[in-house]
């Protein structure tokens, strides 16, 4: 097992309207600091990682996490008893599988400003608007009643590959981003959703894992 | 415009910070040119539950198609035909084909972290120049009703000048009546309200809530719209002028496309998939003239992985004949006449001596000039 140790800056994370883009790591030992480095409990209560869903429209949704990750590994999966899928799942990462898994997520975390993600939307919009020839080339969109992303994280530690900068207590943070799915359809050009986007496809596909058991039982 | 009811309108899709305030948003194929709209819905044919939801399209469909307003407009328990702890299909096909033809909802709605509890019911409006939402149900402490204090927050809630009960009818919805300023409301009221059952019940209509206004719950049937859904739908209709009677005033028919697995000549889209609730999502494009977007692109979107849709199989009008009219005809046979919604005659209609006429309709109407000599029969009930 590799230690991964960097003092980092403790990152504001916000993920409502952010994708990012980023390429999973692997946990590397020091000798080689170009790489992404990250540090986190393995306490088996220690929650690292969670993913689920909001959907306003539905009043009296169950809104437990679809998918929750702990500091030993286990991953535990939750569909609610409205779900053809009803019931608890779980499976255990290793410890690399786990150290990949949260790299993959931090890295576009790292540098996400909401307020900047925001203005990035409003200038493709408008440079899409100054481009057309004429109003009816001018194409909004909007989706109604749009799912809600909520994405929760709890790292020690974080460095991202290449950076001098260090993350350090990286507190739990919640991001909340409504309609991430037609935002990636609709800016493919803005890298941080494309990069939340591919995050959602990844923890969505974890929850969906061949290697998951149901009420608990271990692979 | 017999028949209709006319309250406060609710808001639009796309108004807001980004495109502006007065947005107006029409349905597919409106192009500002008047008439009639045929809007076609279809069923994609990889849609998990296509068979089982074609009733509540149709009912959906004819529910807009009649554009009525209907109180009370809420059925719980043993006043509908849910099972309990099941959502009902046909109520989330009104809700969402709504949107899909350019209405939001008349609330602010639920916003993770933000925007939750019954701050949701307040009244739609943007989060004002100071990014933040007030929230305050004034002194009667009932949410979206006209005493609320909401700072400067921007009003998205189109209501009629001088009166702000958006459960009654009122004239005309068009410019010269209609508007977003607050300081066209009544005096003492602060701001707009909206159509949430709530407010509906201080107001002294019990049971009776726009069918736009966010979030569904179990053993809930609401299949009808509302004044205020109907109210934001005639605002529309007016065209780009915004003035009623015009020549760029528009209606539509909706009309059931079927199952199709190439739904490339649809105008909105129905499939399934196995996220989310139900949402619609659109695209839309500038008119031709200012705070005018018309939908050329609508999916509704549901979740087929979940267990408790209710999907209802008793079709409204089997016949698939509304109306019925007859004039400048003369029966001297057995005729048997059907319409789920009225039937009227003359004039100059005549039922001949040796003529047996039976009409069945909810409503049947003889006209001056209508002369019965044989055996007519009417049927006050739905066929």
């Amino acid at each position: 097992m590799h230690n991964m140790f960097l003092r980092l800056k403790k990152l504001p994370l916000f993920f409502l309207l952010g994708f990012f883009s980023f390429s999973a790591s692997s946990a590397v030992p020091l000798d080689q600091p170009e790489s992404a480095q990250i540090e986190f409990s393995s306490a088996a209560t220690t929650m690292l990682l969670s993913f689920g869903e909001v959907n306003p429209e539905f009043k009296d949704q169950d809104r437990t996490p679809l998918l929750r990750v702990y500091g030993d590994g286990r991953v535990l999966v939750y569909h609610p008893t409205y779900s053809k899928q009803a019931g608890e799942y779980e499976m255990y990462l290793s410890r690399d599988a786990l150290s990949s898994l949260l790299l993959e997520v931090a890295t576009p975390v790292f540098d996400y400003d909401q307020k900047a993600v925001k203005q990035q939307k409003k200038d493709v919009s408008l440079k899409r608007a100054t481009q057309a020839t004429k109003l009816s080339e001018v194409t909004v969109f909007y989706q109604s009643d749009a799912p809600v992303s909520v994405f929760a994280f709890n790292i020690e530690t974080f460095k991202p590959a290449g950076s001098a900068k260090q993350l350090v207590d990286v507190s739990t943070t919640q991001i909340h981003w409504r309609g991430l799915a037609m935002d990636a359809v609709n800016f493919p050009e803005i890298s941080i959703i494309q990069d939340f986007r591919r995050i959602e496809n990844r923890l969505r596909s974890l929850s969906q894992s061949k290697q998951l058991r149901k009420n608990g039982n271990s692979q | 415009m017999l028949g209709c009811v006319y309250a406060n309108a609710g808001s639009f899709l796309f108004a807001g910070d980004n495109n502006g305030l007065d947005i107006i948003t029409h349905p597919s194929g409106y192009n500002g040119s008047g008439g009639q709209l045929e809007i076609e819905v279809c069923i994609d044919s990889a849609a998990v539950d296509a068979a089982d939801m074609e009733v509540s399209i149709k009912n959906t469909l004819r529910e807009l198609n009649r554009m009525t307003a209907v109180s009370p407009n809420l059925f719980f328990g043993n006043n509908n035909d849910i099972p309990s702890g099941k959502i009902d299909f046909q109520s989330l096909v009104l809700h969402e084909l709504g949107h899909c033809t350019g209405l939001n909802h008349p609330n602010l709605g639920y916003r993770q972290g933000v925007i939750t509890g019954a701050n949701t019911n307040l009244t739609k409006t943007t989060d004002g120049a100071n990014d933040t939402y007030a929230f305050n149900a004034g002194a009667d402490g009932v949410y979206g009703s006209g005493d609320d204090l909401r700072d400067d927050d921007e009003n998205l809630h189109w209501f009629v000048k001088g009166v702000n009960n958006p459960f009654v009818d009122v004239p005309t919805p068009e410019a010269s009546n209609y508007t977003r300023d607050l300081a066209e409301l009544p005096i003492e009221h602060n701001f707009a309200a909206n159509a949430s059952r709530w407010v509906g019940v201080a107001l002294g209509f019990t049971d009776t809530e726009a069918a736009m206004q966010q979030g569904q719950g179990t053993d809930e049937d609401q299949r009808s719209l509302q004044a205020d859904d109907v109210a934001t739908y005639r605002m529309a209709m007016t065209g780009l002028d915004e003035i009623a009677g015009t020549a760029d005033d528009y209606t539509f028919n909706m009309v059931y496309g079927g199952i199709k697995a190439d739904t490339s000549g649809c105008d909105i889209v129905i499939e399934s998939k196995i996220i989310g609730f139900g949402s619609c999502s659109v695209h839309g494009v500038f008119l031709p003239a200012v705070n005018h977007i018309a939908i050329n692109q609508a999916t509704f979107s549901y979740n087929s992985d979940l267990t408790f849709w209710h999907f209802n199989q008793i079709l409204e009008c089997p016949l698939g004949i509304e109306n019925l009219s007859f004039s400048n005809l003369t029966h001297n046979d057995s005729q048997n006449h059907a319409a789920c919604n009225s039937i009227t005659y003359g004039p100059a209609y005549l039922v001949a001596a040796g003529g047996e006429v039976t009409a069945t309709a909810p409503s049947v109407t003889l006209n001056s000039g209508t002369t019965i000599e044989g055996v007519f029969t009417i049927i006050s009930t739905m066929p």
